[in-house]
């Protein structure tokens, strides 16, 4: 077997329906370690997001356990309630969800095996570096697994000082979940790098900007802001580092530092990134909803100026997480206004997405299941953050379970929903398997009705006043407690039954599949291609007509 | 197309490829950059808006030019209300002399506070300081601050200390003028850092 160098442009006389039989061997560790294949490091970027989204929502499912009842059953060290165990859980919780799941499989999962697809390239410009941005998320997790072992970071994964500081952690675990962040925070600018220059610089002849379908529109916004946002949290960290071994008082206000100056760093990168986590999301359900339909995506030039806009939008509204610090009247009043802005582009998307399925021939395939959740949950939860975004309103429910309940609807349910759509939609394109239909959708309705079950009481208990980060809770919110936890648990064996589907699936082989199995309606370079497709595709770049 | 000219072509793609990146870790690096510069940039914003309550500090000269501006003003009256805070760390009683007073806008008032060192060793303590309603910061003008140095307390020492302030009569223009009756002057003593 030769070794192929992926983005050369060497084999000018293959055609683009090569091959398998130049694809290595999946059992060479060479061929994943060593991985400069879209496609490879695409697929490891999928794995690595489901191990981790299935370590994640297992630490979901024990806190649900333990809210299950009232008191404290399961978070004890010797016999007491252990607050800070509680806390290491949420913030290892949150942390592996959206750096080690949601990211790695948007960006990294979809993001690479697409973009390259879909703008006819033949690999992403830079494939080393795509190698490396995959590799720095594995040595990050292993560190942040490290910080709990060495007594864990209980500081949620906003990591405020003072609770970050010394005054809080003093010892090495938040040192380490730093450290994490670092290399998290390279692998996806790394990244972000890559699909930049990948985008702007190697799409097919004749395949303008205006052109580029939303999908690699997205990616190419996301990609924008993770370069601008990441690095602030990047040199934030680095201070918060710097406070807790090398006294310097950045956020120490004895020293004449300001805590508050954390939050609002930490926020400027923090906003943007809920909305990196989501604009992907809202590439795949057009693409999705568009195919289903079988119809072009309604207003395809106003979906892509309303990603634009959300994506300036989203990286100035930052302080409305903050509006309990004492901003004052003027500076909640604009983050209010700014932030209920962002409703006006979003709102468009959504209509985009009706006005696409209608009278269109729909079809109610899984993907398209996932992609309608994803549109009505997602709305939900941008309804609840337009009530939030009311500085009067969030005085109130501030840091209470409306809010735990509202991001869970926009990501978990949102940026989660739109993964599976994706994935049932691409996976019979990446890996020539074929999964069941009724598998499927029985995923797709145990899911629905579980998440639904366990998030949506969260908004009572909220309104009701329970607040978040605590180990156990008055006796009164046992009610929508109990529900919240029955939910999660249905949830969780739904999504471990997806787990064994999927390894089934690729355990039973490939079937023979046509190119574009979906049919007429998804009309993305993609589909021109083999499923799977071959190791080396577009070498001979196609060019895009009309 | 000769390999000649499709080498030519890989050549000019990955120049632009390197342009392109090189641009972006420019833009990467000068983000890093500015998260840092944020923290001057921000302590400057405090000390210029008042932001968060982050009174001001004034050279007695200029006290007495608004004391001037006040009399041809009409006498209005506020209170002030002093509050006070000692870290955990550090072992000292710490108090104001009067709970409150009420000053008239431009007038300089003078302000204590006790503070007793209850351990058996030298501290050192530095105090942080703010208003509440914040939006006053800007108004709120010290003279004379013990918490503008670092304090040093002999074992069992108990010590005044003062603070020298007026309010700027300015605060009359401000919108929400009129919302208020007290401003409340906080400080908290913290360890100071090299103890």
């Amino acid at each position: 077997m030769t070794t192929i160098i992926a983005g050369s442009v060497k084999s000018k006389t293959t055609v683009t329906h090569r091959i398998d039989e130049h694809t290595p061997s999946p059992y060479s560790i060479k061929r994943w370690l060593f991985s400069t294949n879209h496609k490879d490091i695409g697929t490891m970027y999928l794995v690595f997001a489901i191990v981790a989204g299935l370590i994640g929502a297992s630490l979901s499912v024990v806190m649900r356990l333990e809210l299950q009842q009232s008191g404290v059953q399961y978070f004890l060290s010797a016999g007491e309630p252990d607050g800070h165990m509680w806390a290491v859980f949420i913030t290892a919780h949150g942390l592996i969800m959206v750096f080690f799941t949601v990211m790695p499989a948007l960006i990294g999962g979809f993001g690479n095996w697409f973009v390259p697809l879909m703008i006819g390239a033949p690999d992403m410009a830079f494939p080393r570096m795509n190698n490396i941005s995959f590799w720095l998320l594995v040595p990050a997790l292993c560190l942040l697994v490290l910080s709990v072992l060495v007594g864990g970071a209980g500081t949620g994964w906003t990591l405020y000082p003072p609770l970050s500081g010394l005054l809080g952690h003093n010892g090495p675990a938040v040192d380490l979940a730093i450290f994490a962040m670092h290399l998290a925070g390279i692998s996806s600018i790394l990244g972000a790098i890559n699909f930049v220059v990948t985008i702007f610089n190697m799409r097919a002849p004749g395949m303008g900007m205006h052109k580029m379908p939303l999908f690699a529109w997205a990616l190419l916004i996301t990609a924008f802001l993770l370069i601008i946002t990441m690095p602030v949290f990047g040199g934030t960290i680095t201070m918060l580092l710097a406070d807790r071994n090398f006294e310097t008082s950045f956020f120490v206000p004895e020293g004449g530092g300001d805590p508050v100056l954390f939050q609002h760093l930490f926020w400027f990168f923090g906003h943007p990134e809920v909305y990196i986590m989501i604009l992907p999301a809202f590439g795949i359900v057009s693409h999705v909803v568009a195919t289903f339909s079988r119809k072009p995506v309604f207003g395809y030039l106003g979906m892509v100026y309303a990603m634009l806009s959300i994506g300036f939008l989203g990286s100035i509204v930052w302080a409305h997480h903050m509006f309990t610090v004492g901003m004052g009247f003027a500076a909640n009043a604009y983050f209010s206004i700014a932030t209920m802005v962002i409703a006006v582009p979003t709102g468009i998307k959504v209509f985009s997405w009706l006005a696409t399925m209608w009278g269109g021939a729909i079809r109610f395939k899984t993907p398209m299941l996932w992609a309608l959740g994803f549109i009505g949950l997602f709305v939900i939860g941008g309804v609840t953050g337009v009530v939030m975004a009311i500085a009067g309103v969030d005085l109130q429910i501030h840091d209470t379970y409306y809010i735990v309940g509202h991001f869970h609807y926009v990501l978990s349910l949102g940026s989660v929903f739109a993964i599976f759509a994706g994935f049932y939609y691409w996976f019979t394109k990446m890996s020539g398997c074929v999964i069941p239909e009724w598998a499927g959708k029985l995923h797709f309705w145990t899911t629905f009705l579980g998440v639904n079950v366990t998030f949506f009481p969260m908004h009572f208990l909220g309104l009701a006043g329970m607040p978040r980060r605590y180990v156990d809770y008055n006796e009164i919110f046992e009610g929508w407690n109990s529900v919240a936890s029955l939910g999660s648990y249905l949830s969780m064996t739904s999504t471990l039954f997806f787990a064994s589907v999927v390894v089934i699936t690729l355990a039973r082989g490939k079937k023979a599949v046509k190119d574009n199995y979906w049919g007429e309606g998804a009309d993305t370079l993609e589909w021109t291609i083999s499923s799977p497709p071959p190791f080396h595709s577009f070498s001979t770049p196609p060019r895009i007509t009309g | 197309m000769s390999e000649k000219k499709d080498r030519a072509i890989r050549g000019i793609i990955k120049r632009r490829n390197y342009r392109l990146a090189g641009f972006l870790f420019v833009l990467c690096s000068a983000m890093v950059a500015l998260s840092f510069a944020a923290v001057p940039l921000y302590d400057l914003f405090c000390r210029a808006t008042g932001f968060g309550g982050r009174t001001q500090k004034t050279i007695t000269s200029l006290a007495s030019e608004q004391k001037t501006e006040k009399t041809a003003n009409s006498q209005e009256k506020i209170r002030v209300r002093f509050d006070a805070n000692v870290n955990a760390g550090l072992d000292w009683k710490f108090a104001p002399s009067l709970v409150e007073m009420e000053v008239e806008l431009g007038e300089v008032y003078e302000a204590t506070y006790l503070a007793k060192n209850l351990a058996e060793k030298t501290l050192k303590g530095v105090a942080t300081y703010n208003v509440t309603p914040t939006k006053t910061g800007a108004y709120f003008h010290k003279i004379q601050c013990f918490c503008f140095v670092e304090q040093t307390l002999q074992p069992q020492q108990q010590v005044e200390m003062r603070v020298l302030f007026f309010l700027d009569p300015a605060i009359r223009k401000h919108e929400e003028w009129g919302t208020f009756d007290t401003i409340t002057l906080s400080y908290s003593f913290f360890p100071h850092s090299n103890q």
